[in-house]
């Protein structure tokens, strides 16, 4: 795939100009970014997609939640709860359903159904198991710098699907996606496994996750004295293909060699968005030497 | 009276009683009226078949035994018109016989480009280019190339850049074959298209048929693209060259003193490279463009043939290279590289007046080998392509057909995709292999109806097999042998002498996808043989035209409407998650499509200018199960309108002026229509592929050709040439980009951008022969 990112051949005699494109007819959809974590409380962020050409400013983004929809999440063991709305502090999201008694579970199912202006949109999700994380352990570069290397044994018996996530605290403000934060276990199927959690330089646009692109580092390398919180999850089959699709897409905006299939990856039936059960350990990392 | 009729009978008598006595002869020389090269093989005999000849190497023949006084002598060969001459022996000069081609539209009879050809030619769809042609049109960066001139001709899309794909009639880029000098090229472009393989200087002839083929030169859907280098010295010089911005060509045509022996080879070299090289002492490395960035490529390509009276053995080769490095700050280094090689060995035999064969031994390989080296770790991705191919062909001409049949055995050795990516622990990748044999045999016929009727049918039989695979699952990959037919014909009603209607049907199949990666053309696209899961291509064309020329007007013009069904299209769906398959050919979308459209074409030519104009109104659509939910939609290279005025005009005899209007519709791109919040940051949301028509196309170029006056050279001429004079932006790729207004928090600003790829070039070049 980065073959296609990487493959910038011939800007020889490039010139990038803007132009006027004309906004096609769009239709709005129910947007669902949820998630729900073993021991945490489901947490659902409700929008509605716009335009792409139209503007954005702090008006129209807080314009775009959906503060009025009956957002029901139900388990494989027949409970179901109606989740509740609850005022954030944050700019953005200024508003997230909660659950307040349904909690994750590992190998729990969980589906959500959202109901907004007799439109039905939902979505069903598993928290699989627990990955086995024998350790995730900090690797000095340099004096200055470090890598973050996790360790895990895969099980032979499923297929497993890692997603990683990193704070660093004082800097980032929560978690969010570390580099190249999806993987399969096609190529380690029930062998001990051990990759590089990566530094991301995402976007950030509306300064959520606080990323600071400009630290004078190696893009996935981190200062050596950073604290960084890891957290390692496995998710289902059909998470995994939502989010790595939704990553590729961020990578890929901006590159000529758009891909051939090109469509909106998500597992919400009737909107767009991700509904994601995740079963995760977290790991504080911290330099294991101490750097004069 | 009676008297009168007395001395006639006795005068017979006499002569007759006379040239008993003594036998004379015919002498002369057989030469081409298209370019007065001699003919050699021409069989001449006389009316009664009593006495007969055949010309040698330099065209010269000489007819002895002749006892009646006056005769006529048939002049034929398999290439040209027949001629009849009344030769007395009274008045017997040294003759010089010209013989007019025939216009068959084969590899080894030439079309001759005066203004009927048009009309006569019995092939709907097929159209020629010169040498003359191609040197006449305004050189991208001083280097004139075979593609651009066949780029404005109607029925092929004018604008490549930056794509090196080639489309004609709505076919994809995989589906021209593309002969050059008997040799098949994979990837007939350089520098992504900007150039193509042929050396430009050695090319003597450019026959392009838009999907119906003769049979024995049909292997593709789309298109059939046949360009010959010289088989004779055109002139008296040896060297030619061209000197362009970026690069320099050289060539060598050389003959023995008996004409039995031919050399030629031409070489060419990008210098980009040197241009770093050059910059070095004025620029730090890092604003070294050319430093960063280095792009290479070459190419030569050579001839060595031997001619006797009967037999004919040529060597041809190929041998091309693109090489493109690049280091960019952000510690990613990549490179890509392809080419193509190849080789073949020709043998003809003449074996009687009527009747020749023709044998071929040809290699052609192609690769192409992309890597990067990214803090994510390093990637390596390799295609390649072999094959070895044998022809047997026959060609036998009676008065009223000309007769063709042979054979053809391809075997095919392909690893469509060789992966190796670091930060997967690649230990396990397997490398896919395909092996598998082709064989066709073929019969066709060209015959003629009374004066105002002509028809070509062909048809072919193909076998198919996969030989050997290697690689994910191969076991699971069934190889039963597939045979399917393969067939065309061609009707040309000649109304008038002037006017033609022609009409066409041909079933084409091809045993090899070339699957795109992505949604424009990369050197890197995958070709993939057909196995039972992956049938092979087929298409059926239907072509109607009109065609009419008015000589005395210097006109001619032409419509020519098409359809073209095709069915087993391949797609490359990349396999981003990473997922299990079972077999490779689960790498691949399967589909179809359907491409219409009309072509409209006119010239005319008086002594010192000519204008030539094409344009093509089409329609290239696909569809896909897994692409827009299976609905059609229009193909990324759909493009509506595509308009070519070309004009020349000779000034005086130094200088030629020429100038192209190019303007196109733009074709397809695939943009998000919605956007929406997710993990907090943008997400575009996607409702089709190719949902979306970039800006048109559309640019002027204007050249000037100025022939210096030298003793040391036969030929130099200057050429000055300016590509998009108006310096149009033109749209190589649009997207999207999303900004953060750094004044207000939350603002974020969006705008569309489009990325063009040439501005105003100007160029100046010079062309020598000595």
């Amino acid at each position: 795939m980065r073959i296609i990112v990487v493959f910038i051949c011939l800007l020889l005699f490039s010139c990038t100009k803007e132009i006027k494109i004309d906004q096609v007819d769009y239709q709005t959809k129910i947007v669902v970014d949820g998630w729900i974590e073993n021991n945490g409380y489901a947490h659902v962020i409700l929008t509605r997609s716009s335009p792409f050409l139209t503007e954005y400013d702090s008006a129209s983004i807080r314009n775009t939640f959906l503060n009025y929809a009956k957002v029901t999440l139900s388990n494989g063991k027949g409970q179901s709860e109606v989740l509740t709305l609850s005022r954030q502090k944050d700019f953005f999201p200024p508003f997230i359903y909660k659950s307040t008694d349904i909690k994750g579970e590992i190998g729990e199912t969980y589906e959500l159904e959202v109901i907004y202006q007799n439109k039905i949109v939902s979505s069903v999700t598993t928290i699989p198991l627990l990955p086995d994380v024998k350790d995730v352990f900090s690797d000095n570069v340099s004096d200055t710098s470090m890598y973050i290397m996790a360790h895990i044994e895969d099980n032979s018996l499923s297929e497993n699907y890692y997603y990683s996530q990193i704070f660093v605290k004082h800097i980032d403000t929560r978690f969010h996606p570390s580099g190249n934060p999806l993987q399969n276990d096609r190529l380690f199927n029930g062998k001990e496994h051990t990759f590089q959690v990566k530094r991301s330089n995402q976007p950030d646009p509306l300064n959520i996750h606080n990323i600071d692109g400009n630290r004078p580092l190696v893009r996935d390398e981190f200062a050596i004295d950073d604290t960084v919180l890891v957290k390692i999850s496995q998710i289902d089959k059909e998470a995994y293909r939502v989010l790595n699709g939704i990553h590729i897409d961020h990578l890929n905006t901006t590159n000529p060699f758009a891909f051939i299939d090109q469509k909106t990856p998500t597992n919400i039936n009737g909107g767009i968005g991700r509904w994601t059960g995740m079963a995760s350990h977290t790991f504080l990392v911290t330099s294991k030497k101490p750097h004069n | 009276m009676p008297r009168f009729f007395f001395v006639y009978i006795l005068s017979l008598f006499f002569i007759t009683v006379q040239s008993q006595s003594t036998e004379w002869c015919v002498k002369g020389r057989i030469v081409s009226s298209d370019n007065n090269e001699p003919i050699p093989s021409v069989h001449i005999t006389t009316w009664d078949g009593s006495r007969g000849t055949v010309s040698d190497i330099d065209g010269n023949f000489e007819l002895c035994g002749l006892i009646t006084d006056s005769v006529t002598i048939i002049i034929g060969h398999t290439s040209f018109e027949n001629r009849q001459i009344l030769i007395s022996r009274f008045n017997n000069k040294y003759l010089t016989i010209k013989l007019n081609l025939k216009v068959y539209g084969t590899d080894e009879v030439k079309v001759k480009g005066d203004n009927t050809s048009i009309v006569k030619n019995y092939i709907p769809g097929k159209l020629t280019l010169k040498k003359q042609d191609i040197l006449s049109i305004p050189a991208f960066m001083g280097s004139p190339d075979v593609l651009r001139g066949l780029q404005l001709l109607p029925g092929m899309q004018s604008v490549s850049e930056g794509n090196s794909g080639i489309y004609v009639r709505g076919g994809s880029p995989g589906q021209n074959y593309v002969l050059f000098d008997d040799i098949e090229l994979m990837n007939p472009t350089h520098l992504m298209g900007v150039y193509s393989v042929f050396n430009p200087l050695l090319t003597n002839r450019v026959d392009f048929y838009k999907g119906n083929a003769p049979i024995h030169l049909s292997s593709r859907l789309a298109s059939s693209i046949i360009v010959d280098t010289y088989q004779h010295k055109p002139d008296s010089s040896n060297w030619a060259g061209n000197i362009g911005n970026i690069i320099t060509n050289l060539c060598y045509i050389g003959q023995s003193k008996n004409k039995k022996w031919f050399f030629s080879t031409g070489i060419r070299r990008s210098y980009l490279d040197l241009l770093g090289y050059m910059a070095r002492p004025f620029l730090k490395d890092e604003d070294n463009y050319f430093e960063q960035n280095n792009y290479t490529f070459y190419d030569w390509n050579g001839k060595l043939q031997y001619r006797s009276d009967k037999h004919q053995l040529a060597l041809t080769w190929y041998k091309g290279r693109d090489n493109f490095q690049m280091h960019n700050t952000n510690d990613i280094q990549s490179h890509s590289n392809w080419g193509n090689t190849g080789l073949t060995l020709r043998w003809k035999f003449l074996l009687n007046p009527t009747l020749n064969m023709d044998n071929l031994v040809s290699y052609t390989s192609y690769n192409s080998d992309f890597g990067a080296t990214m803090p994510d770790g390093n990637m390596r991705f390799a295609t390649d392509y072999e094959q070895m191919q044998f022809k047997n062909r026959f060609t036998k001409e009676t008065e009223k057909h000309l007769l063709r049949w042979g054979l053809e055995l391809t075997n095919y050795n392909v690893i469509p995709q060789d992966l190796n990516i670091s930060y997967l622990k690649s230990s396990e990748t397997v490398i896919n292999t395909y092996e598998s044999l082709a064989s066709k045999i073929y019969v066709s016929d060209y015959f003629r109806l009374g004066r105002k009727w002509s028809i070509y049918g062909g048809l072919a039989l193909n076998y198919y097999q996969l030989l050997n695979v290697t690689g994910d699952n191969s076991n699971s990959t069934d190889n039963e042998p597939l045979f399917f037919p393969n067939a065309i014909m061609s009707v040309n009603y000649n109304w008038k002498d002037n006017t033609s209607y022609k009409f066409s049907y041909a079933y084409n199949t091809q045993n090899i996808h070339l699957a795109s990666i992505a949604s424009i053309p990369l050197p890197s696209d995958i070709w993939m043989p057909a196995t039972n899961h992956l049938l092979p291509e087929n298409s059926h064309q239907l072509t109607l035209g009109y065609f009419r020329s008015q000589v005395e007007k210097g006109l001619q013009w032409g419509v020519e409407a098409y359809a073209r069904k095709m069915d087993n299209l391949l797609l490359v769906k990349l396999n981003l998650n990473n997922e299990q398959i079972e077999r490779f050919e689960e790498n691949f979308y399967k589909g179809q499509g359907a491409a219409y459209g009309t072509e409209f074409y006119f010239n005319k030519r008086t002594g010192k200018s000519s204008v030539t104009v094409g344009y093509t109104i089409g329609w290239a659509r696909q569809q896909f199960d897994a692409i827009n939910e299976g609905k059609w939609h229009d193909a990324k290279y759909d493009r509506r309108h595509d308009l070519n005025i070309q004009t020349n005009y000779i000034l005086n005899k130094r200088i030629d002026i020429g100038a192209v209007f190019i303007y196109a519709s733009g074709n397809k791109a695939t943009l998000p229509t919605g956007r929406y919040w997710l993990m907090g940051n943008i997400a575009n949301d996607y409702t089709g592929v190719n949902n979306y028509r970039m800006p048109a196309y559309h640019r002027m170029d204007l050249s000037m050709n100025y022939k210096l006056s030298s003793k040391l050279f036969d030929e130099s001429v200057l050429n000055f040439s300016i590509i998009n004079l108006y310096s149009r932006s033109n749209p190589y790729f649009v997207y999207y980009e999303i900004e953060k207004e750094t004044s207000k928090d939350y603002e974020l600003s969006i705008n569309a951008k489009q990325v063009s790829l040439f501005p105003i070039m100007p160029s100046i070049s010079w062309r020598f022969k000595f």
